[in-house]
């Protein structure tokens, strides 16, 4: 495995495209762990006498509507952006993982059910799903991280139970059975870590699919509150000043889309090195 | 034929009950009693007992459930608060705009995306194809809410060409009809034509590399015979199958387009039943919307049986 992993990691350096997208994931995590140091400007912070100041020595990128400084709250929210999405990469994986790998591992009707229902749940299209559930329950950065995190159990436990299905098939896992192992250590520490890697593979490209789908909700207002730095909800404030400062909306836009370019840059890249079946062409 | 549209069919309604089980469950999770959600500020304690009752709302869950079922399977969605209309009756006067976007789109998208995959696979590895995989990759990562966004800054702000709102129905006139439908088509056919343009290479360049198609340039034919006549036609067929799939998915797409572009669509219709907390026209949209997307669905996948027997075998 780790031997796996170093060529994996010098293969990333050598593929151009995963690199620019291991770039831009580097600089997405700097920008949100050092945020604090990069700026001196509180992202909350307002000043009336400041608004919707042009980029200057003083606010680097300007100012918005209530005067507060926009670098400052474009790196913040580069943090919040990833905070929401690793929570609900890894809030999903926890529920997708024992809903696709029991399924799988043990069959039968049980198998038959949980997929027919899942089946049916994929039927239900995303984002629909989403404002359904933030609409009931109310927006705000808890119910939205719960909502994307339930939503994304459907996808992964239909390709968990899949690989667990080929999986369970091989010899080892055979031989496993005949010492008399217990399901639950065939299951979970035998058969998971060989099927990791396409599960990698998907949660990295959850990752930037995560940020796109929170960016927006929040733009449509059923995400993130005010005054929360969230470039989704900067970007819906701005709609109001675009004519007079297009900068406003032009900026997070563009923060959204290098992050969730990055994502599917080494995604894509990932995918190649880790699984070669998967690879597209 | 005839036993697998029955087939096709009856598999619809296990997938059918499950997503109005979905819709129903989500709209139980309202706190408080639906009751209060559904009356705003009605405090009459008689409307309010005569509502419960008439909602089933003192049984049991299930039943409710069953109540609630039964009455849509009637054609009763319910009241809309904010605006004092049928639920069914609002939605269905929006949702021929929906799909006039959504088609428009997708039209949109095939020009795009058929010219630029041929031209990125037929210069394989030289300039054009580079740009034509940039504009893929930059389609899959540009969120279409932000690019709606830059779209009317430059084209309706700053260079005054297409208009940043509004709608006008094809059939009063159909030319300002088109010129208001632009921006919004463009907005939400990028995504779509990014993943087509992906496609069509890599199935191009598959096809291009068949024995059928070595064979046709080794007896001389012109290439761009070759490539039109010959090749292009089987590289569609997978095009085809995604833009069949891609509708459904374009469905969800609208509902952000339609806010940008104030496009009064049943997304729209949607987001103002959820800003003015008006749950039963939230809830009849959200079921409408799922219904309809697995429709579409069922219906892409029966044409292709028709398209294509091999289909049908496996």
């Amino acid at each position: 495995m780790t031997q796996r992993i170093r060529t994996a990691i010098l293969q990333v350096y050598q593929s151009k495209t995963a690199f620019i997208g291991f770039l831009l994931i580097v600089a997405l995590f700097l920008a949100g762990a050092l945020a604090p140091i990069l700026v001196s400007h509180d992202p909350l912070e307002m000043h009336y006498t400041k608004r919707l100041a042009p980029p200057g020595k003083e606010s680097l990128l300007g100012t918005d509507q209530f005067g507060r400084d926009l670098l400052s709250r474009i790196l913040w929210g580069a943090r919040r952006a990833l905070l929401i999405s690793l929570a609900v990469v890894i809030l999903g994986l926890i529920m997708g993982i024992p809903a696709g790998a029991l399924p799988g591992y043990y069959g039968g009707i049980f198998d038959n059910l949980a997929m027919r229902f899942i089946d049916a749940w994929l039927a239900f299209p995303g984002i629909l799903f989403f404002l359904a559930l933030l609409a009931a329950l109310g927006p705000g950065l808890s119910t939205l991280i719960l909502a994307l995190s339930v939503g994304s159990v459907p996808s992964t436990a239909r390709l968990v139970r899949g690989l667990v299905l080929a999986e369970k098939e091989k010899e080892y896992i055979e031989a496993a059975r005949a010492i008399g192992e217990r399901d639950s250590f065939i299951l979970f520490r035998q058969i998971l870590p060989n099927i990791i890697s396409p599960i990698i593979v998907m949660a990295t490209v959850s990752l930037g699919n995560v940020v796109l789908i929170a960016s927006a909700l929040s733009f449509l207002g059923l995400g993130e509150l005010p005054p929360a730095p969230s470039w989704g909800l900067m970007l819906s404030e701005a709609r109001n000043f675009i004519e007079t400062s297009p900068l406003l909306a032009i900026i997070p836009g563009t923060a959204i889309s290098l992050s969730v370019l990055g994502f599917n840059l080494f995604g894509d890249g990932l995918r190649d090195l880790l699984d070669p079946r998967l690879s597209e062409e | 034929m005839l036993s697998f549209i029955v087939r096709r069919v009856a598999s619809l309604v296990p997938v059918l009950l499950i997503v109005s089980l979905m819709v129903f469950t989500i709209f139980r999770m309202i706190p408080g009693d639906p009751v209060d959600a559904f009356l705003g500020m009605e405090q009459d304690p008689q409307v309010r007992s005569t509502l419960r009752t008439q909602f089933g709302l003192d049984k049991p869950l299930p039943v409710q459930y069953l109540y609630w079922l039964n009455n849509i399977l009637h054609g009763n969605l319910g009241k809309s608060l904010s605006v004092q209309k049928n639920v069914l009756q609002l939605l269905s006067e929006k949702i021929p705009n929906t799909i006039y976007l959504a088609c428009s789109s997708i039209f949109v998208s095939i020009l795009i995306a058929v010219p630029a995959g041929i031209v990125a696979a037929t210069r394989r590895k030289k300039p054009e194809d580079y740009a034509a995989m940039t504009f893929a990759l930059l389609g899959i990562s540009i969120p279409g809410f932000w690019l709606g966004i830059m779209f009317i800054l430059i084209f309706s702000l700053y260079l005054g060409w297409f208009p940043s709102m509004g709608f006008v129905s094809p059939f009063e006139d159909p030319l300002r009809s088109l010129w208001h439908l632009a921006l919004p088509a463009f907005s939400l056919g990028w995504l779509q034509a990014a993943i087509l343009t992906r496609l069509t290479r890599s199935s191009m360049l598959d096809v291009l590399s068949r024995e059928y198609v070595r064979t046709a340039r080794a007896q001389g034919h012109p290439e761009g015979r070759v490539v039109f006549r010959y090749a292009l036609k089987n590289a569609l067929i997978p095009v085809v199958t995604v833009v069949g799939l891609r509708l459904a998915a374009l469905l969800g797409g609208t509902i952000v387009i339609e806010q940008i572009f104030s496009w009064p669509g049943v997304g729209l219709l949607l987001l103002q039943g959820i800003y003015a907390r008006d749950y039963p026209l939230v809830q009849g949209a959200v079921l409408i919307i799922a219904v309809g997307f697995v429709l579409i669905n069922l219906l892409v996948d029966m044409a292709y049986q028709l398209i294509d027997p091999r289909i049908r075998i496996s």
